[in-house]
Formats: structure tokens, sequence, C-alpha cells
């Protein structure tokens, strides 16, 4: 017998009900206080004021550079993330000697909290760090070369880089390994070169997680503090360090909520992307 | 000239050999088998041929030209999967158009290959759907299909029946078998399934630890087996061994425990009294012996006394176990219409004289 809807509803209430209430009240919490709501420096009342202020007021420029800031780290990290764990992940696909070990340690970093990977590597890029030690060791440099909160965040997408790619590796591994050797000779035997093979079969069976892997990346990426904050470029402010600036040394809690919500705008942006290409390269393969 | 050749062919996986020194031929439109049980190398003779696997020694022509080193994209044959290895994010017909477009066959060509096959395999309906979203006799059809629209001249089938339900895979063999016939190609066939390879075969190769144990049509293989092996993987046989009382015109005299048989002797010149050798008979072939039997004073007969051991009702038949005196064994007819035997009971059976093989090798 067919269950009313209304029997339905309750009975996924207490699994959906929760998790909607969870992420529906920080929402609606952020929302609202962009919009004036929750305002703890004054009256709490609808207002475009402080969207007006950031998006298009005193505050846009400042706003805008860390918005395309955070896009570009994001960007570039998500990419080159997959473009790394993408081969590994296929030459890793059939068992060698020594392949799960190699593949244990390529997943190292991920037990290695951010923070200390970015101390860990500032170690190494600083002014007097290892790289810089080495080079003038051996001559090749006269002297040290400044690599640490270098202009264009290089250091940055290095240590997301290097967080991120086993996380991609992770999640690209197993829909690789999922892979039927039989569907792959099929191809082979039909006339497909290895271009073709992979264009056509490894690359849409494989879409799922790389637009997973892709996308986590880019929100994790996008809405990176720590990594900024100890090696990124001084001039410049990502999304997390703006909001926090804007939060605690300006007071400017609404002001704040608007760049949270300008994150997850960001973050949407960049899935609906990753979605459209996704969407794209699929129909490419059926050609 | 044979169309496809198999000289020397040997395979060796790191110490293990799962080929040795494999020799065959096949003709232009035959339908080859091969057949063994599981881990003999019927389907890494079958990978070598299609370019999966590269052959340790010796060499595989088609139509003359050398191809143990061509990878599988540029050799002309095509292959079912037992899994199907249907490409799942593709339609049928995008499934089936995908060779063709590889082999960068015009549009116009393709098309008419897919109209054809589709009406051939009766998949028009379901051309546009998934993979996931049909039957498994449909999916083994879009394979079908897939190879064959390649036009390959070589069509090689890795044991595609047998995730197919007993009467569909009786359905399905007799599609493929037309096929084969209406278009003509040469196709090798992988299985362990004997019935299935008696059935559609025009020539049967008996693989076992990598190497051929007999080869040749259904009907030979099945009657005149060289080994015991080949006796008892075709079908099922009783085979033992006898030692020769007498040599009588070509008529040899043995004791089958204490019972005295006679069988022909022919092509068997060579054959000693007091020698050992082995025989063999089909269960099949025996009859219950009745005092009313026409039987009685014929001489193309042997009449065995046995005790009944056991039975099992197959349908068409009956399965009937006996001990014969004299003999540990037990032996297994195949009678019609048999029941109402009782544990120890004595019967007795006819067995024709011509149908008692000398087995070669043993």
């Amino acid at each position: 017998m067919k269950k009313p809807w209304w029997v339905i509803l309750l009975l996924i209430t207490p699994g959906l009900g929760f998790v909607l209430f969870l992420i529906g009240a920080v929402l609606t919490m952020a929302v609202a206080q962009s919009f004036g709501f929750y305002n703890f420096a004054g009256e709490s009342q609808f207002s475009l004021e402080h969207w007006q202020q950031m998006i298009n007021g005193d505050d846009s420029r400042r706003f805008w550079r860390a918005f395309r800031y955070s896009a570009y780290i994001a960007s570039y990290s998500a990419i080159l993330s997959v473009i790394i764990a993408y081969p590994i992940a296929l030459w890793l696909r059939k068992p060698f000697k020594g392949s799960i070990t190699l593949s244990a340690i390529l997943k190292a970093p991920l037990l290695v909290h951010g923070l200390v990977a970015a101390f860990l590597m500032i170690n190494v890029i600083s002014y007097h760090g290892f790289i810089n030690e080495f080079m003038i060791w051996t001559g090749l440099w006269d002297k040290p070369v400044r690599m640490q909160n270098d202009k264009l965040g290089i250091g940055v997408i290095f240590l997301q880089v290097w967080k991120q790619m086993p996380f991609a590796l992770l999640l690209l591994s197993g829909s690789v390994q999922n892979l039927s050797d039989s569907v792959l000779n099929a191809a082979q035997d039909l006339g497909a070169g290895i271009i073709a093979r992979f264009r056509k079969v490894v690359l849409p069976l494989t879409l799922q997680s790389l637009q997973a892997a892709l996308i986590l990346i880019f929100i994790g990426a996008a809405g990176d503090f720590s990594f900024q904050k100890v090696a990124g470029p001084t001039a410049e402010n990502s999304m997390a360090t703006l909001m926090t600036y804007v939060q605690t040394d300006v007071g400017d809690w609404n002001g704040a909520a608007v760049i949270a919500i300008m994150l997850m705008v960001l973050a949407l942006f960049g899935s609906l992307a990753v979605a459209i290409v996704a969407k794209y390269v699929s129909r490419l393969a059926k050609l | 000239m044979a169309f496809i050749e198999a000289e020397g062919v040997a395979k060796k996986f790191d110490d293990f050999w799962a080929l040795k020194e494999v020799n065959f031929s096949a003709n232009k439109g035959d339908f080859l088998t091969l057949l063994g049980p599981s881990g003999c190398g019927k389907s890494t003779l079958l990978n070598l041929i299609a370019g999966f696997l590269l052959p340790t020694s010796g060499s595989i022509k088609v139509d003359g030209n050398d191809i143990s080193h061509l990878t599988p994209e540029n050799r002309d044959s095509a292959m079912c999967f037992q899994s199907y290895a249907l490409f799942p994010h593709l339609s049928v017909l995008e499934n089936i158009a995908f060779g063709p477009k590889q082999k960068k066959v015009p549009n116009k060509e393709v098309v008419k290959r897919l109209n054809s096959l589709m009406q051939q395999v009766g998949l028009t309906e379901h051309k546009d759907k998934l993979p996931n979203q049909l039957s498994g006799g449909q999916q083994q059809r879009v394979a079908l299909a897939r190879a064959l629209a390649v036009q390959p001249s070589l069509v090689l089938f890795d044991e595609p029946l047998s995730n197919l339900d007993a009467k569909l895979r009786d359905q399905v063999r007799i599609e493929i078998r037309a096929l084969q016939k209406e278009l003509g190609f040469t196709a090798i066939y992988v299985t362990h399934d004997q019935s299935e390879a008696l059935a559609m075969s025009d020539k049967v190769l008996l693989l076992n630890n990598g190497v051929i144990e007999q080869e040749g049509t259904p009907e030979e293989v099945y009657f005149s087996p060289q080994t015991e092996f080949v006796a008892n993987f075709i079908g099922a046989a009783n085979v033992h061994r006898v030692k020769i009382n007498s040599i009588k015109n070509s008529v040899i005299s043995a004791m089958l425990g204490t019972e005295l048989v006679e069988f022909d002797s022919a092509n068997h010149k060579a054959l000693k009294v007091g020698q050992e050798i082995s025989i063999c008979w089909r269960p099949e072939v025996a009859r219950l012996w009745t005092e009313k039997s026409l039987l009685n004073n014929d001489n193309r007969y042997n009449k065995i006394i046995a005790k009944f051991v056991s039975s099992a009702f197959q349908g068409a038949y009956t399965d009937v176990f006996i001990k014969i005196k004299g003999q540990e064994k037990i032996f297994r007819l195949q009678l019609p219409r048999c029941s109402g035997l009782k544990t120890d009971q004595e019967i007795s059976f006819s067995l024709p004289k011509d149908s008692i093989l000398i087995i070669e090798k043993v």
C-alpha cells in the first residue's frame, strides 16, 4: 500500500530534518546577518548597506581582489592536484611490486595537518630555509631568493596541491580501479588506440570522481585560511583572511557575513563550472 | 591454405607454462571451439589470438600474415567477452557504433551496418537503452552485434554464454551459430561446456594442462576419444583397464571383473595376448537385458551381469550405477525409463561390441 506523503515526511524527519536544521540554521544566520540582522555593533534591522558597501562601495576593491585571489588559488590548486593525481591513479591501477607502499606514501600528507605542513614548508622555502642554504652551498646562487610569501601565491598553491593531491588520488583511485579490464580490452579490440581509450572510455567512466575531486578541492582551497596566513603573499587577502580581518579587526560582523555568503557563491560557481565542463567532456566522449 | 594457423605457440607466466607448443589450424568460415576445464589454457590461447597477450614462442598466422606481435587494435578480429564488456556509459546504438567509428568507417556505411545488425539481433526497440537496462541475453546480443559491426574476418568468443541461464543459453547459441553461417565469418569459441562445443562446432580442440589432448569434429572427439581425459570430459564414459585374453579375427576378448567382454581391435594391430589396455564405453550404449530380449541370440552384443547400486532420474534417461563382480569400480549406465530396481539386485545388460573403444593414450 502506498504511504501518504505526511507519513513519509515523518519517517525521514529524524535524519534529514536534523541535517537540514544544522545547515539551514547556519546558512539562515549568515544570510540574515549579511542583511543587517544579528548586528552586534548597532541596530538589528533589514539593510542592504553591508552588501552595497562590500560589493560596490568603499570596501569593494579589497573585496573583489580577495575574491579573485581565492578563485585563482582554488582553481589552480584543484586543477593541478587532479592533473598530478590522475596519471598516478592510472599507473597504480594494476598492482606491481611496491605499489601498495608507494600508494601509502603518496597518501601520507592526508595525515599531516595543513598548519603543520605550512610551517614545514616555511622551513624549506624561507629566506634561510633548506632550498636557499643548499643552492648557496652548491654555488649556483649568490644570495638567497625570496620564495616565502611570494607575490603570485605559488607557495600557497604548492601547499594546497601537496595537501589535496592525496585526497584527489584517493577519490580517483577508487573509480580507476573499478574500470573493468575487459571493457578496456574491448575498446582496444574494436580499434581504439591509447588516446581514444582514455578519451572515450577511461575519462567518461571516471568523470564523476574527477568532478567530485575538483569540486571538493576547489571549495577547500577557496576557503583556505591557514596556508594563506603562513605562506601567502603579504599584499593579498584570501576570502577567509579578509572575513576574519573584517570581523575581528574592523568589528563589522555583517560585512564578514557578506564575505561568507560570497565565499559560498564562489564555491557554487566553481562547482557549476566544473559540472558544465564535465557535461561537455562526457558529450565529447560520445562523438 | 588454412585461414588461421598456430605454430608452436607457447605462453609462460613467471614459472608457469600456460600453453606448451600448441599447433592448430582452421579454414575460412569454420567454427572452431577451444574446449577444456578451467586453467587448461583455452582463454590464454584466445587472448594470444586477440593480441591481449604476446606468445613466449611460436607464431599465429591469419590469412598467411604473422599477427603474433600486432596490437589488438591492429588485428582483423573482434571479441565477444564473457562479461559482455559493454561500455556502460554508451547506449546500445553507441556501443555497436564504437568499433566502426574507431576504424574510421564512413558515416553512411556505419548507419547501414547498424540498421542491419540491430535487425539481425532483434534490438531495434532497445537502441537508446543503456546496457544496465537490458537483460543478460540482450546484453549478449549487443556484444555480438558490436563485434560484428567492425566486420572482422575472425570473431573470438570467450565463454559468451556462461552468464546466461540454461534455456537462454540454448537459444543464444543457436542464434550465434545461425549468424556465423549466414555471415560466413570464422569463429573461435572458448567454452568449458562440452554440450555447447558439440552442438556448435565444425572442429573441436580439447585442451588440458596447456596442450591439445585431441582435435577433430565433434563426432570424432565424442565417438573416438584418444585419452581417458577426452573420454571423461566429453560426455560420460566408463573407462577401465582390462587384460587381453585372446585375439581372434580382430576380435579381442578380455575379462571385465568376472565377465567376459568382446570388442573390435580395428586400428590396433600391435596388440598382444596378456597385454593390459584401457577401454572405454559410453553409458548410453548399454541396455537392460531381459529374457524376452531380441538381443539374446545376437552376437554383436556382450551380455554382462552386475549388481544394482543406486540410480538418479535425469528426465530423458536414468543414471544407473552398478558394480560388476571382481571390479572395485562403479560403472554408470544411462537407461531410458528404468525404475523399481533394488540395491544389490542382480541385473543383466547388453553392451554392443562395436561401442567399446580402445584408448591409445592414458
